[in-house]
């Protein structure tokens, strides 16, 4: 007997036994995957373009720009607002339609949400070289009153040398639906008021059960701005993570027709990671863009799920996002 | 009880499976599950991928079987849609790889004992591209021309990746390491 012959006696593992189950679990929940079938498969990882990483952290942006023909809403907001190019958000009105992975997520535990302050440096590393910016982001969670309601304000601010932002949003306490939101920058602020707009918790939205999909450009990538932008941070502290869990978030920044974007969320696995702040038992989370898998890869610390570190792959290396300091009490507002 | 014309399987099995029904689904996963994980498993190189690869080919099976023509093997067809997205899968994922996330792997990967097998330690350290044309080769034994059209690549590169994947591999296993 070969070598040749042993390669293909190497031994593979058992899928989970829980993975039919998942499978019809998906197709319950409506959940639709378009299969490349058939012809040669799609080369378009040789041609795909290099994503925008450092501008998308200091610009306001829309998550979806596909607006349907139907639309005729008054969501009130900002038109003067600065809006990314669709394709950035991996929006294209010719892009085919793309839903999430897994069951969507429909609840989030507000009661998980920790007030505190977390402080994060970004790093590039190429070719193995990382390089510590200037640029900072910090994010910030506490519980307030806002016109006598309990709510929680969320705070997301960055600074770099050339750019400084903040970006609040006061959300129900209890539910986590959405208030008020005041961003960015500081001549070109707005405030977006959200009572009684149709908006999802942590501007999450649930698809309809006759939900088509959102169209998305399959040579975009996430972006780990995106982390911050469309608070993602809070969202992950909100969810049951556990070994193996799965989930798909439609996320939609501001009330209005735009289309969901739809992202992946797997729990890849856990251990621990040392950053600037300090050394933390996390889970490793991978958020992905459903049509190319493309991902983030976040680490979130077990006992409280707040992020420590996040990294996005680049073609020579990687940028990250890393703890540097923590404060369990921030400071009243 | 009539078959699709040399699929192997039976007709009403495949319609009721193109209609979605849960119970057809099942047949099929039972009989043909465990052999594409195998195969994800074998392209991807883990186990969390592998059965994303999977769930992903029974949860769009329904719709890819609208485009079956019930011609030829179907459980060949089943992995042919399979490898393609373990491709795909394999693409993305192949930079996640590529730079050291500590903690981020390890979890619920091959078994102990696999492991410790030289061979497959050679196997795993081969990068992506070789692998991929290791395993379809002479593992699963498609021809070249149908690794060429599952790669996107000419025949002649597939060869030229066999050659130069059983050389490291040979390489590996005569090193010891």
């Amino acid at each position: 007997m070969t070598w040749k012959d042993e390669l293909r006696k190497i031994p593979a593992p058992e899928p989970s036994q829980d993975l039919l189950k998942r499978i019809l679990a998906s197709r319950a929940a409506g959940v639709r995957v378009d299969l490349p079938a058939g012809g040669r498969p799609s080369r378009m990882f040789r041609y795909a373009a290099a994503a925008v990483v450092v501008g998308i952290v200091a610009t306001v942006a829309v998550v979806g720009s596909h607006r349907p023909a139907e639309y005729t809403g008054n969501a009130r907001w900002g038109a003067d607002v600065g809006l990314v190019p669709s394709d950035l958000f991996a929006q294209e009105p010719e892009g085919r339609l793309v839903k999430g992975s897994y069951p969507a997520v429909e609840d989030l535990e507000a009661a998980r949400l920790t007030p505190g302050t977390w402080t994060y440096q970004v790093r590039t590393i190429i070719d193995a070289f990382v390089t510590d910016t200037a640029t900072t982001n910090t994010t910030t969670i506490d519980t307030t009153t806002f016109d006598e309601r309990p709510v929680v304000l969320l705070t997301s601010a960055w600074a770099s040398r050339a750019f400084n932002g903040i970006d609040t949003l006061i959300v129900e306490r209890d539910h986590l639906r959405p208030l008020r939101r005041h961003c960015c920058g500081h001549s070109k602020s707005r405030t977006f008021d959200f009572a009684g707009l149709d908006v999802g918790p942590l501007f999450l939205t649930r698809p309809a059960r006759d939900y088509a999909g959102t169209r998305i450009n399959p040579n975009m990538s996430l972006n780990i701005g995106l982390v911050n932008l469309l608070y993602l941070k809070p969202v992950l502290q909100t969810l049951p993570l556990h070994d193996g869990w799965r989930g798909s978030l439609y996320s939609r920044a501001l009330p209005g027709p735009w289309d969901p974007l739809p992202i992946d969320v797997r729990v890849a696995g856990h251990g621990s990671q040392t950053v600037p702040a300090g050394t933390f038992q996390c889970w490793t989370v991978r958020l992905t863009l459903p049509p190319n898998g493309r991902a983030l890869t976040v680490w979130i610390n077990r006992r409280d799920q707040s992020v420590v570190r996040v990294r996005q792959e680049t073609s020579d290396g990687a940028i990250e996002e890393v703890l540097v300091a923590r404060e369990p009490n921030p400071p009243a507002p | 009880m009539s078959t699709s014309a040399g699929t192997g399987i039976p007709a009403s099995l495949i319609a009721e499976a193109r209609a979605g029904s849960p119970d057809a689904l099942s047949t099929l996963y039972r009989e043909h599950g465990a052999a594409l994980f195998r195969l994800a498993y074998r392209l991807v190189g883990g186990r969390e991928d592998a059965e994303d690869v999977v769930h992903d080919v029974f949860v769009g099976l329904p719709e890819a079987l609208q485009r079956y023509e019930e011609r030829g093997s179907f459980a060949g067809w089943l992995k042919r849609v399979t490898a393609r997205v373990a491709l795909m899968r394999l693409r993305s994922g192949k930079r996640r790889r590529e730079v050291a996330l500590d903690g981020a792997a390890g979890q619920a990967e091959p078994p102990a004992t696999a492991e410790r097998d030289g061979l497959q330690v050679a196997v795993n350290r081969l990068p992506d591209h070789l692998r991929a044309v290791l395993v379809l080769k002479e593992i699963e034994g498609y021809a070249h021309a149908e690794i060429a059209e599952l790669l996107g690549i000419s025949e002649g590169a597939s060869r030229v990746r066999l050659t130069r994947a059983l050389k490291r591999l040979r390489n590996e296993l005569e090193s010891g390491s």
